[in-house]
C-alpha cells in the first residue's frame, strides 16, 4: 500500500463512529435542521426574517428611484393618502421607501460587519487556541485590552474620525466585534485540540493548516453559528445606533437615522419614529429567536432546563 | 487568607494589567486621531473664517503639530502623566475639565440603571422559574427577549412620547428642574422624576439578562439539599428565595454587571443624547456635531479607565461574596 493511500484511509478511519465527533452524518444534520423548526420561536423568527429580506429585495421594485427625494406632501399621517401608506416626513419623502431601502442597509451592514469580524476572530481565536503558548498569552492579553474599551464608544470615535460611509460603519462594527468571537473561538480550540481525532490527524502526518481547517473548525461551528446569528443582531443594533447619531452614510437611507429625523417631530408625529424602529425590533428580535433556537438544537447540553 | 489581604491582592493584580493596558489604548488613540482629515489648526482656522496661511502655520506650531509623529506621540504621553488630555479647540477649556465634570452624571445614570435592572431583572427571572415551563415563564422568556431586541435610543423616545407627551408623568429631558428645589425630600424627588425614564431605558437590556441569569440560577438551586432544607425547615418561599437562592446567584451577577459595564457606558452615549442628559454620552454627542476630536479621544481614555476602575471594584465584591473565588 502506498503512503499516500494508508494516510487516507486512517484518516478515513479518524472520522468514522466513535472517534470523537466529527463531520456530523447526514442524518444528524437534518435532525437539527427540524429541531428548529419546530420551535415555535424560531418559526417565526425565520418568518419575520424573511418578509424583512424579501422587502429589501423588492425595494427597488416596489418603491423605485431615490427614497430621500421629495414623493409628496409633508408630514402625512399613515393612512391618510394611500400613495403612501406609511405616511410622509417633514422633507415629503415616502415613509414606506424608506422602510424597504433601509432593510437593505440594515441587513447589508449586519451580514457584511459580521462576516468581517467572524473571520477576524475565528483567525485570532484559532492560532491563540491551538498552539497555546506565547502566541496565546500575547493574543489573550490584546483581547483583553479590547473588552476593557467600551465598545460603542470606540465605534462613534472611529466613525467619527474617519468620516462615515456605509464600509467605515461595517469595518468599525468589525472591529469591535470580533473579540467575542475570538474568545470563543479561541475556548472551543483549547478543548477541541486535545481530541483524539486531533492526535490521530497529526500522527498521519496532516499540517496544523489541514487540522484547523477540516478537523477542528467544523467541530468548533455550532458555538460560532450561534454568536454569529447574534452578532447580526447586535450589528444591526449598532448601525441603527451610530445612524441616529448623524454617524451614518449621508447618501443611504437608513432606520436609526429616519428614527433620528423623526426625533425632531417627536411631540406631533411620533409615527416618523415610531414605524422605523418597530421594523428595528422586529428584525432583532426575529435574529435572536434564531439564535435562541439554533442554540437549543445545537447543543443540547446547554438548552435551558 | 483574610479578607483584607485579599482585597490587596485583588488590587494589584488590577492595577498591574491596568497600566500596559491604558499605555495600549492611548497609542492606539493617538494614532486613531492621526486618521482624522485635517487637524485642530485646520478647525479653529475654519471656526473663524478667517485665517491665512501664516495664521495656520502659527497655530500648528503653537499645538506642536509641526513637529514628527513620534515627537508629538511623546508630547501626548507627556501630557497624560499630568492628567491633561489637552485643550478643546471650540471653547478654549481644558478637555479633562470638560469630561471630568460630565463623569458624576453618567455614574450616577449608570447606577441607578444597574439598581433597576437588578430590580426588575430578579422579580423576572425569580417568577419565571417557579413558573417553569408554564404559560407564564413562556410569555416572559419572550418579553425579556424583546427587551434585550429594543434598540435603547429607540425605547426611549417612546417612553417620552407615552410618559412625557401623553400622559405628562415624567420630563423628558434634563436632570433637574431649573430654579427648582436645591434640597430636602423635594429636591429628591425632583432628581428622581428626571431620572426614571433615562435609566429605565439605559437598563432594559440589562434586565433581560438579569432575568434569563436569575431563571437559571433559581431552576438550579431548587435542586440542592440546602434548599430542601430551608423548606423543609418551615421558612415561607419568598424567606427561602431571597436568603438561599438569590443569594447564590449574587456572584455570577457581579461578575456579569462588571463585564457589561463597557457595553453600558457606550449606551449611555445614546440614552443620554435623548433624554438631554447632562453626562459624558451627552458630550460625546456634542463632541461629534461640532467635529472636536480631542474631546472624543478623551472620551474614550477615561471611559477606558472607568472600565478598568469598575472591574477592579467588581473582582473585589466578588470576592467578597464568595471566598472560594480565587484571587491569584
Amino acid at each position: 500500500m502506498a503512503l499516500a493511500e494508508m494516510n487516507t484511509t486512517l484518516a478515513e478511519n479518524a472520522r468514522g463512529p466513535g472517534a470523537g465527533e466529527f463531520a456530523p452524518s447526514r442524518k444528524r444534520r437534518r435532525s437539527v435542521f427540524f429541531t428548529v423548526l419546530r420551535h415555535s420561536g424560531a418559526l417565526v423568527g425565520l418568518m419575520v426574517l424573511g418578509a424583512i429580506i424579501a422587502m429589501a429585495a423588492t425595494a427597488p421594485l416596489i418603491r423605485p428611484g431615490d427614497p430621500l427625494a421629495l414623493a409628496g406632501t409633508p408630514l402625512l399621517w399613515p393612512g391618510q393618502d394611500l400613495a403612501h401608506p406609511l405616511g410622509t416626513d417633514n422633507m415629503g419623502r415616502d415613509v414606506l421607501a424608506g422602510i424597504m431601502h433601509g432593510a437593505r442597509v440594515s441587513l447589508l451592514v449586519g451580514v457584511a460587519a459580521t462576516a468581517l469580524g467572524v473571520l477576524g476572530g475565528v483567525s485570532v481565536g484559532a492560532v491563540a487556541g491551538y498552539f497555546g503558548g506565547r502566541i496565546d498569552n500575547l493574543i489573550v492579553r490584546f483581547i483583553e485590552i479590547f473588552q476593557t474599551i467600551p465598545g460603542f464608544v470606540l465605534l462613534v470615535v472611529l466613525v467619527a474620525v474617519i468620516q462615515p460611509s456605509i464600509w467605515t460603519v461595517i469595518i468599525g462594527i468589525a472591529l469591535t466585534s470580533w473579540d467575542t468571537i475570538a474568545r470563543l473561538t479561541r475556548a472551543e480550540f483549547r478543548t477541541l485540540r486535545q481530541q483524539d481525532y486531533v492526535s490521530a490527524a497529526r500522527s498521519v502526518g496532516y499540517g496544523d493548516a489541514h487540522i484547523i481547517l477540516r478537523e477542528i473548525i467544523p467541530n468548533a461551528l455550532p458555538p460560532l453559528v450561534v454568536t454569529a446569528t447574534i452578532m447580526v443582531a447586535s450589528a444591526i443594533l449598532s448601525e441603527s445606533a451610530l445612524a441616529f447619531l448623524g454617524l451614518g452614510d449621508p447618501n443611504s437611507v437608513s432606520w436609526g437615522a429616519m428614527i433620528g429625523t423623526g426625533r425632531e417631530y417627536i411631540r406631533t408625529h411620533w409615527y416618523l419614529t415610531a414605524i422605523p424602529g418597530g421594523f428595528i425590533v422586529a428584525t432583532v428580535f426575529a435574529l435572536n429567536l434564531i439564535g435562541d433556537a439554533l442554540n437549543d438544537a445545537l447543543s443540547p447540553h446547554l438548552a435551558r432546563t | 487568607m483574610s479578607r483584607n489581604r485579599r482585597i490587596l491582592l485583588s488590587l494589584r493584580r488590577n492595577l498591574l494589567q491596568a497600566i500596559p493596558t491604558m499605555f495600549v489604548i492611548v497609542t492606539l488613540g493617538f494614532f486613531l486621531m492621526q486618521l482624522a482629515p485635517g487637524d485642530v489648526a485646520d478647525y479653529i482656522a475654519a471656526e473663524t473664517g478667517a485665517a491665512s496661511e501664516e495664521g495656520i502655520h502659527a497655530l500648528r506650531v503653537q499645538f506642536g503639530l509641526n513637529l514628527p509623529v513620534l515627537e508629538q506621540l511623546f508630547a501626548y504621553y507627556d501630557n497624560l502623566a499630568h492628567f491633561s488630555l489637552g485643550i478643546s479647540p471650540r471653547y478654549g477649556a481644558p478637555v479633562s475639565d470638560m469630561i471630568m465634570a460630565r463623569v458624576p452624571g453618567t455614574l450616577l445614570l449608570m447606577g441607578v440603571a444597574i439598581a433597576v435592572a437588578l430590580l426588575l431583572g430578579f422579580a423576572m427571572g425569580t417568577t419565571m422559574a417557579l413558573l417553569s415551563r408554564r404559560l407564564p415563564d413562556r410569555l416572559l422568556s419572550l418579553l425579556s427577549l424583546v427587551f434585550y431586541s429594543v434598540p435603547t435610543f429607540w425605547i426611549g423616545l417612546m417612553l417620552i412620547v407615552l410618559f412625557s407627551v401623553h400622559l405628562g408623568l415624567f420630563p423628558s429631558g434634563g436632570a433637574r428642574t431649573i430654579g427648582g428645589p436645591s434640597e430636602g425630600w423635594d429636591w429628591f424627588v425632583d432628581r428622581l422624576r428626571y431620572i426614571t425614564l433615562p435609566a429605565l431605558t439605559l437598563g432594559l437590556n440589562y434586565v433581560a439578562i438579569y432575568a434569563r441569569l436569575t431563571r437559571a440560577a433559581v431552576i438550579e438551586a431548587q435542586r440542592h439539599d440546602y434548599v430542601r432544607t430551608a423548606i423543609a425547615k418551615g421558612l415561607t418561599p419568598a424567606r427561602v428565595i431571597r436568603r438561599h437562592v438569590l443569594r447564590n446567584a449574587l456572584t455570577p451577577i457581579a461578575a456579569l454587571t462588571g463585564a457589561k459595564v463597557a457595553g453600558m457606558l457606550g449606551g449611555a452615549i445614546v440614552v443620554e443624547t435623548v433624554f438631554s442628559w447632562p453626562g459624558m454620552g451627552r458630550l460625546a454627542y456634542e463632541a461629534i456635531l461640532a467635529r472636536e476630536y480631542p474631546v472624543l479621544l478623551g472620551i474614550l481614555l477615561v471611559s477606558s479607565a472607568l472600565v478598568i476602575v469598575a472591574n477592579a471594584l467588581f473582582d473585589i465584591l466578588q470576592s467578597l461574596l464568595d471566598p472560594r473565588v480565587e484571587v491569584s
